[in-house]
């Protein structure tokens, strides 16, 4: 009997299997991860030996400072917090403000202005880090948590031109001009009109923004300094010493942060919008 | 309001895109409370000038007068115009009150005073009751509605609508129309109408302004662009019409009167002969309402052709019927379909006639193309 390629909509056996194989891939660090920060040995081991809430009580004890311990862990998630607003704040009226000139103005030359915006995106981030490490030590006034903000939205730019780009894009430039016919200013058209309607994507760039910053290492180890220490740098100067199961229950905070921030991004906006545009 | 009759006075407005020339040094009077239709095919300027004179699309050169004030370099916001678009451009975000109130907030108009124009402006569209719906969970229709009651709240000096009937079907298109030419009449305001549709334009304007490569080609009444178009690009694009290529060859019959020589050896009187003199090259053109038809044994009459049926084509409301003559021509009657003549059949044997006074003359330098085998669309 001859065998029939059937057409199916929800793939074959092999694809479903496929899938599984490649999420699996995609989750199996995170678990094992938090798995291993329940630990109660000395080493980060898989599986764990036994289980044991003694990690998160150093982690605790990490965060009050207590004596005997590298001290700085909350001074670090503070500062990473506190970075992170800003310039999710700061990136979001810059981004906005550029993505409507690169996706409302007709100018020659605009396809290009576009990609010179997202540079940042494919540019190594180490190349990122030495030229504003560089450029910072000329410019001695600007303190280290200004050169942080100020990296870490270059950094996170481009993420917000594209999110409300691509809602600019969606939008009707026509309702901005039907409000100028009807006596409303150019700023206020923009602030009455186009901004509720570009929300959306204004906030999936800000939150985007915040957590790239809260997870930008490579950049904040050229920019950082002994006041003003981000905690991913914490984290890898913790790893340099010392290599306990401190640091799977720290991940598995993060962890849990990024996915609360992802939820609350889906509530929010949507995720299937996102993806959509 | 201003004692002037003028409403909008456009001087010799040009706009070039890149290489294009879009309006090409128009010149225009509207008078207060004026309907007046902007009509051409696509292309033609009439939007460019439509939003030149809204204020989005700044003129290279002329001037753009509002109410006896040059507005020219005016921003739009501050031109006191009421716009309303094809696409109705209602903001989503809005509820049908707050759309219609938006150029009322604006104006920084007490909440009051704004709630009771409101409910005013939406009752005159027959919308009353809908204030806090979406744009989105309205018909086409009522967005129409919204967007009209939207800008005519703010009792802006011109009203400028820029194909606003053109997303709607055909049907509720014609009541639209309608609606529009009364609520227009009632509420007396100047209107800058722009379509592409000569229907529209005819039945809605009290002046009709036909537009081609960005110049005005002529201005009149609906009646008199129709009947009396001054060029075949009128002609053509205001209708189906029969045109002929020729020459005037004699003056009369008749004080006005010249005989006409079709290229096809054809003689025709025509009555008014304008400003033709006997030797001119000139268009020869017929509104196919106007051609009548006899039975070929009916004898012959003046400016008879003979010749037979070739195609009947029923379509409602008329019948369209194409005959072809002896000389190879075809020309296009249209009869309405109740009439009580006589039933033409493919293969009759018939004679047009085109009676002298439907007849008129036209300089042959138009687009109407001569000898052209079928009708103008």
């Amino acid at each position: 009997m001859p065998r029939r390629a059937r057409y199916r909509a929800d793939g074959g056996v092999l694809l479903r299997l496929w899938c599984g194989v490649v999420f699996a891939f995609l989750l199996a660090p995170i678990v094992i991860i938090g798995l291993t920060s329940f630990t109660g040995g000395e080493t980060v081991a898989f599986p764990p030996t036994e289980l044991s809430l003694r990690w998160y009580a150093k982690v605790l004890a990490h965060l009050a400072d207590a004596p005997g311990v590298k001290p700085g862990l909350l001074g670090a998630f503070l500062l990473s917090l506190r970075v992170g607003v800003v310039v999710a704040v700061g990136t979001s009226v810059a981004g906005v403000l550029a993505a409507y000139a690169l996706y409302r103005f007709r100018i020659r030359g605009m396809a290009i202005l576009r990609q010179y915006f997202l540079i940042p995106l494919m540019l190594p981030q180490i190349v990122t880090g030495i030229a504003l490490l560089v450029w910072f030590s000329q410019l001695k006034s600007v303190g280290p948590l200004t050169r942080l903000i100020l990296g870490h939205m270059i950094l996170t730019l481009p993420y917000v031109i594209l999110t409300a780009g691509a809602s600019l894009e969606a939008s009707r430039p026509d309702l901005e001009e039907a409000a100028i016919g009807l006596g409303a200013s150019r700023p206020r058209a923009f602030f009455l009109i186009t901004l509720p309607l570009i929300r959306e994507g204004v906030v999936a760039g800000a939150i985007f923004a915040l957590i790239i910053s809260f997870n930008a290492f490579t950049v904040s180890y050229f920019l950082y300094s002994g006041d003003a220490l981000p905690l991913p740098v914490w984290v890898f100067e913790y790893m340099a010493y010392f290599l306990d199961p401190t640091l799977a229950v720290i991940s598995t905070f993060l962890i849990a942060i990024t996915l609360l921030a992802v939820i609350l991004l889906d509530r929010l906006v949507g995720i299937r919008q996102l993806a959509g545009r | 309001m201003a004692a002037s009759p003028e409403s909008v006075r456009l001087e010799a407005i040009t706009k070039r895109f890149d290489q294009t020339l879009a309006v090409d040094a128009l010149s225009l009077v509207v008078r207060r409370g004026e309907f007046v239709c902007l009509l051409g095919p696509s292309g033609c300027g009439k939007t460019t000038t439509l939003r030149m004179i809204a204020g989005f699309v700044e003129p290279d050169a002329g001037t753009i007068s509002i109410d006896g004030q040059d507005v020219t370099d005016r921003p739009p916001n501050r031109r006191d115009i009421g716009m309303v678009y094809q696409s109705y451009a209602l903001f989503p975000h809005m509820t049908v009150f707050e759309n219609v109130a938006f150029g009322l907030r604006m104006r920084s108009v007490a909440g009051a005073a704004i709630a009771e124009r409101v409910t005013a402006a939406l009752a005159l569209v027959d919308l009353a009751g809908l204030e806090r719906r979406k744009p989105g969970q309205l018909s086409g229709g009522q967005q129409q509605r919204v967007a009209l009651a939207r800008a005519l709240v703010i009792q802006p000096s011109v009203l400028l609508l820029d194909e606003p009937l053109s997303n709607l079907d055909a049907k509720l298109r014609k009541r639209m129309q309608l609606e529009l030419k009364t609520l227009q009449r009632r509420v007396g305001i100047t209107t800058i109408h722009v379509t592409h549709d000569q229907e529209e334009a005819l039945s809605l304007a009290d002046t009709v302004v036909i537009l081609n490569g960005g110049a005005v080609e002529q201005v009149g009444t609906p009646r008199d662009v129709y009947t009396r178009p001054r060029s075949a690009f009128v002609a053509d694009f205001l209708g189906r019409a029969n045109f002929m290529a020729g020459r005037v060859s004699a003056p009369g019959p008749g004080p006005d009167g010249v005989t006409f020589v079709a290229d096809r050896g054809e003689v025709l009187a025509v009555r008014e002969a304008g400003t033709f003199l006997p030797g001119a090259t000139v268009q020869a053109f017929i509104r196919p309402e106007r051609v009548e038809l006899r039975r070929a044994a009916d004898g012959s009459r003046e400016n008879g052709l003979p010749g037979k049926v070739e195609q009947v084509l029923f379509t409602g409301s008329l019948v369209t019927i194409e005959v072809q003559t002896t000389t190879g021509r075809r020309l296009v009657a249209e009869r309405p379909s109740s009439g009580s003549e006589a039933i033409y059949e493919p293969g009759d044997p018939v004679q047009v006639v085109l009676p002298a006074e439907a007849l008129r003359l036209l300089a042959d330098a138009g687009q109407g193309g001569s000898d052209r085998p079928g009708p103008a669309g």
